[in-house]
């Protein structure tokens, strides 16, 4: 006994006391069951089993008050930060994100990188800042935290977007800091989705954004570099907008309330569980609305672009069903969508909680060339992976932009099949045959799963990020079954909502759900610049040696093939005696698999006069040796008929035949067009 | 066997003035030049774009593997390309004595100077400098249309975005249609010159011919070769509506037929329009103030 209450006693009182603390944390526990870190699984409040912003514990809250001059395009805001220490670990410091102090002068880390490196195609305009006036809080009397700050990036002179501003007393885990803020942002030239063009103003990363602080109580801030986004913790805002009366506004969230004041107007958005706000003013806006669903969907689009906001309407009736589907209910109540006038293209193509830019001009759709839908929906898309999961772009691009374009590969083939991104005069041309060019075009000169910054340039971002990884994510489906891609990646987004996954989090919905052999393979594929080339090596159909009675060592069809078709070895391959004959022909067929990347897939021996066998292979041996007797002679072999291996490196040595197959449709058709160039051109 | 028409006193059959076998001669003529030189000119893509690979997967749906050709034999395909484009300048060049022959031919036929069994040597004769007014106004051509290009590049260039997009596209229409309506202008003119050089003239005279004929019949001239030129686009996009359908990735021989007949009716119905303008040409000539 101990004390005086029995031993057993003692023990129950100890166990108790060590479930206290799990019970205490609430909705959050630890599903890690293998020492590694997972995501917290919180529990969802809403019906539908998903979470909603209801259940996402706020951490950093806005309430802006921001005024526009349109003349001088500047933003004077004043407002506060509400900021919740959710680590496990007390912070001594705070970091933000001057994201516009890249355009302040030719010096930053943003505008010294090469041209070639960034999503700009041009140069600088007239350049932008952020300039913090007031930084103070009611737990620090009199200090002007401002003062204290970092007036530069770290270990970086001329960058001034990732600031340090210490604290002078540490924050504990669980307690709230109350932030007071004022500020000016002066918008650019339009540079990197942000600024404005004559009266058109975006504008995004205009304010002091907190960087992210992980659950083991380090902060993720980096310098805005050209290639890398953004990364933030979740919140509300609470953010009012001064425009001039006339100037028509989309902002993040939903409007709550609007008044006129003299020659201003004034609205006030509100936010909850988002971890951005990003808005547009112009007066030359023209308003379309539709409820989508459950949701109010406004259009902003410039006069005269209907076939555009026709297009952009219809990708988005078939698009947000779709994706609500595949990756949980799109939990906000409105949605804004920012079609920017053509002189302000560059603001367009972006995402931001509850707001897309898109763009595009209007003869694309009546040229059927798809771009203005492909954009809207894969913005639109980015509004699970960036906005609801939330992972770290600057650090995983590829979880982002990656899974987005997987997502808009699969909307845009569900709505429009094999013409997803052109269907015109009769040449339909697929998202996957551009993109799975793209992707196997540079090769593997880099990781896909790399930090954004390594990039040698935006271009080997996009074909590796973006096209590479959707190119990796559809071979799989294809390879293990589509239905297993579809609830690896709805568990991996239902588990992961509001929870800043990492790589690992991906990777283990894939095994949960495809296999181990799918998640080594995508492992592969993503991080060690895996490839796969499969060969038809050898194909070959000689007549078969004289028959030899009894002889049991041939083999009649019977190696595991399995017929496609017509049998080529007919019914009954008995002869009328009882003895075995021999079939006509040997036929030899060798496929060859090259690099580090090992897929089943399907070989296919076509024999002449019509009939085939298929057989599946597991990808293990480097080379695949098929013998057999047949009635008919080869004809040819096809390794991949159904093409499930987008990321074969050569898809034109797939197949293989014993003579030249014939180009009579490719001859006619070049024949053709030489005979129309010469009507149109000779006398 | 059955006696000639004429043989029984029974008018041939005529078309716009001309008898019904010289339509069908002049045609034949020109659409079977096409179809040979444009075979010639098109074999070095055509072998660059066949492969191990079946080429009816070329049309499959989604153009996965059309892209991959495009991909991984890019640098052969643009050099089938500049071969291919030196061919139908060798092409262009044995069309050129084809058509003129058919112009002297239709000259004959309507009645102009040229003797109705002589036309071949008109046409020989008239030949050497047919060439050179083709050379001479095709560098008068590239200028042009460099000329052009440089506004249209200008229109929508960096600068551009800056300029509404209604403005902007007004003006390029308006560059194009300008450029379009002196191309046609220069091809009347050529045509109408070379007629005349068919009957003999020099250079400068049949140029000067020319000049004259086209003031006299602008608009009627104008206006016929853009009815044949827009019943040709109609050829052409009705040929592609009926080609577009056909599953020309599938095994079945059905779609291939198809599409080689309605490409060939296509190239047959384009000659025939090209036929149907120099008969226009030739009349024109027919008639002109000497």
């Amino acid at each position: 006994m101990l004390g005086s209450l029995p031993v057993r006693t003692w023990g129950a009182l100890v166990l108790v006391a060590s479930l206290l603390p799990t019970a205490a944390r609430g909705l959050e526990q630890d599903a890690s069951s293998d020492g590694q870190r997972a995501a917290p699984v919180r529990l969802p409040t809403s019906p539908s089993g998903w979470l909603s912003p209801a259940d996402v514990p706020r951490i950093a809250s806005y309430e802006i008050h921001a005024t526009l001059d349109v003349e001088a395009h500047r933003v004077a805001a004043r407002g506060k930060l509400r900021f919740t220490n959710r680590s496990r670990e007390p912070v001594d410091e705070l970091y933000f994100h001057l994201y516009l102090n890249a355009f302040r002068d030719d010096k930053s880390l943003f505008l010294r990188s090469p041209r070639r490196r960034s999503r700009m195609g041009h140069g600088l305009g007239e350049p932008g800042a952020i300039e913090v006036e007031r930084l103070t809080s009611p737990r620090h009397p009199g200090v002007e935290l401002w003062e204290r700050a970092e007036r530069h990036s770290p270990g970086d002179p001329d960058d001034a977007t990732d600031i340090r501003v210490p604290l002078p007393e540490p924050l504990s885990p669980g307690e709230t800091l109350e932030l007071e803020l004022v500020f000016t942002s002066r918008l650019p030239t339009i540079v990197e989705r942000t600024g404005f063009a004559r009266s058109f103003h975006m504008v995004a990363q205009w304010f002091p954004k907190l960087a992210r602080l992980e659950e083991d109580g380090s902060w993720a801030h980096f310098p805005f570099h050209p290639h890398a986004e953004f990364y933030a913790d979740f919140g509300d805002y609470d953010v009012t907008l001064d425009v001039p009366e006339g100037f028509v506004v989309g902002a993040t969230g939903q409007l709550t309330s609007s008044r006129t004041e003299g020659s201003r107007r004034v609205d006030r958005y509100s936010a909850r569980g988002v971890h951005d706000f990003a808005w547009s003013a112009w007066d030359g806006f023209e308003r379309e609305e539709r409820r989508l669903g459950d949701v109010d969907v406004t259009l902003l689009a410039p006069p005269g672009t209907t076939s555009a906001r026709l297009a952009t309407w219809t990708a988005l009736e078939h698009a947000l069903p779709f994706l609500e589907h595949r990756y949980g209910p799109y939990p906000h109540p409105t949605l804004t969508v920012v079609h920017p006038p053509s002189f302000a293209a560059g603001a367009g193509g972006m995402e931001y909680p509850t707001l897309i830019t898109t763009g595009g001009s209007a003869r694309w759709p009546q040229l059927g060339v798809r771009l203005i839908e492909q954009v809207t929906v894969h913005e639109l898309a980015h509004q699970w992976f960036q906005g609801l999961l939330a992972s770290n772009e600057a650090a995983f691009p590829f979880l982002d932009e990656g899974l987005t374009s997987y997502a808009e590969w699969q909307a845009m083939g569900a709505q429009f099949g094999a013409g997803s991104i052109v269907d015109s005069l009769g040449l339909r041309v697929s998202l996957e045959a551009v993109g799975r060019a793209a992707a196997v075009h540079y090769g593997r000169l880099e990781p896909i799963a790399q930090p954004a910054s390594e990039f040698e340039s935006m271009r080997s971002l996009a074909a590796h990020v973006y096209s590479g990884t959707a190119t990796a994510l559809t071979t799989l489906a294809r390879v293990y079954g589509a239905p297993k891609m579809e609830a690896a990646l709805r568990a991996y987004a239902r588990r992961h909502r509001f929870g800043h996954p990492e790589p690992e989090d991906l990777l283990r919905s894939i095994e949960e759900h495809m296999g181990a052999d799918a998640a080594v393979a995508l492992r592969t594929m993503l991080f060690e610049r895996g490839s796969i080339n499969f060969e038809v090596v050898e194909v070959t159909g000689e007549p078969s040696a004289p028959n030899e009675p009894g002889d049991p060592n041939f083999a009649n069809g019977a190696d595991g093939a399995k017929p496609n078709g017509a049998n080529p070895n007919g019914a009954n391959p008995n002869g009328a005696n009882g003895v075995r004959a021999k079939p006509g022909f040997t036929n030899r067929a060798v496929v060859a698999r090259r690099g580090s990347l090992r897929l089943p897939v399907t070989v296919r021996l076509e024999f002449e006069g019509g009939g085939s066998v298929e057989q599946r292979w597991d990808g293990a041996e480097s080379l695949l040796t098929l013998e057999r007797h047949d009635e008919k002679p080869l004809r040819r072999v096809v390794v991949d008929p159904e093409r499930a291996v987008l990321w074969d490196e050569n898809l034109l040595d797939n197949a293989a035949g014993v003579r030249k197959p014939s180009s009579l449709r490719s001859s006619e058709r070049v024949w053709y067009w030489a005979e129309v160039l010469l009507h149109l051109l000779s006398p | 066997m059955r006696p000639p028409r004429a043989a029984l006193g029974v008018p041939a059959r005529v078309w716009m003035g001309l008898p019904l076998r010289v339509w069908a001669g002049t045609i034949a003529a020109l659409w079977g030049a096409r179809l040979v030189v444009a075979w010639v000119a098109s074999r070095p893509v055509a072998v660059a774009l066949a492969g191990s690979h079946e080429d009816r997967l070329l049309f499959e749906p989604g153009s996965l593997l059309l892209i991959e050709v495009l991909r991984l034999r890019a640098d052969v395909l643009s050099g089938a390309a500049a071969t291919s484009a030196m061919l139908l300048v060798g092409a262009w060049a044995a069309l050129l004595a084809v058509s003129t022959g058919v112009l002297a031919r239709l000259i004959a036929a309507a009645g102009g100077a040229v003797e109705a069994n002589d036309w071949w040597r008109g046409a020989v004769r008239a030949l050497p400098r047919t060439a050179g007014l083709a050379l001479l106004l095709g560098v008068v051509g590239l200028i042009a249309l460099s000329a052009f290009g440089v506004v249209a590049a200008a229109l929508v260039g960096e600068r551009a975005f800056e300029t509404p997009r209604a403005l902007r596209e007004g003006l390029l229409l308006g560059v194009l249609a300008v450029g379009s309506l002196v191309a046609l202008m220069t091809s009347i003119l050529f045509d109408l010159a070379r007629a005349e050089l068919a009957l003999g003239a020099r250079l400068g005279d049949s140029v000067r011919a020319a000049a004259r004929g086209l003031r006299t019949r602008l608009v009627a001239l104008l206006v016929q070769r853009l009815v044949l030129a827009a019943l040709a686009v109609c050829v052409l996009a009705g040929a592609a509506t009926v080609v577009s359908a056909e599953p020309l990735h599938t095994e079945q021989a059905g779609p291939l037929w198809t599409v080689f007949l309605t490409h060939r009716g296509a190239g047959a119905l384009l000659a025939t329009l090209h036929v149907s303008w120099l008969v226009l040409v030739a009349r024109a000539n027919s008639t002109t103030p000497r």
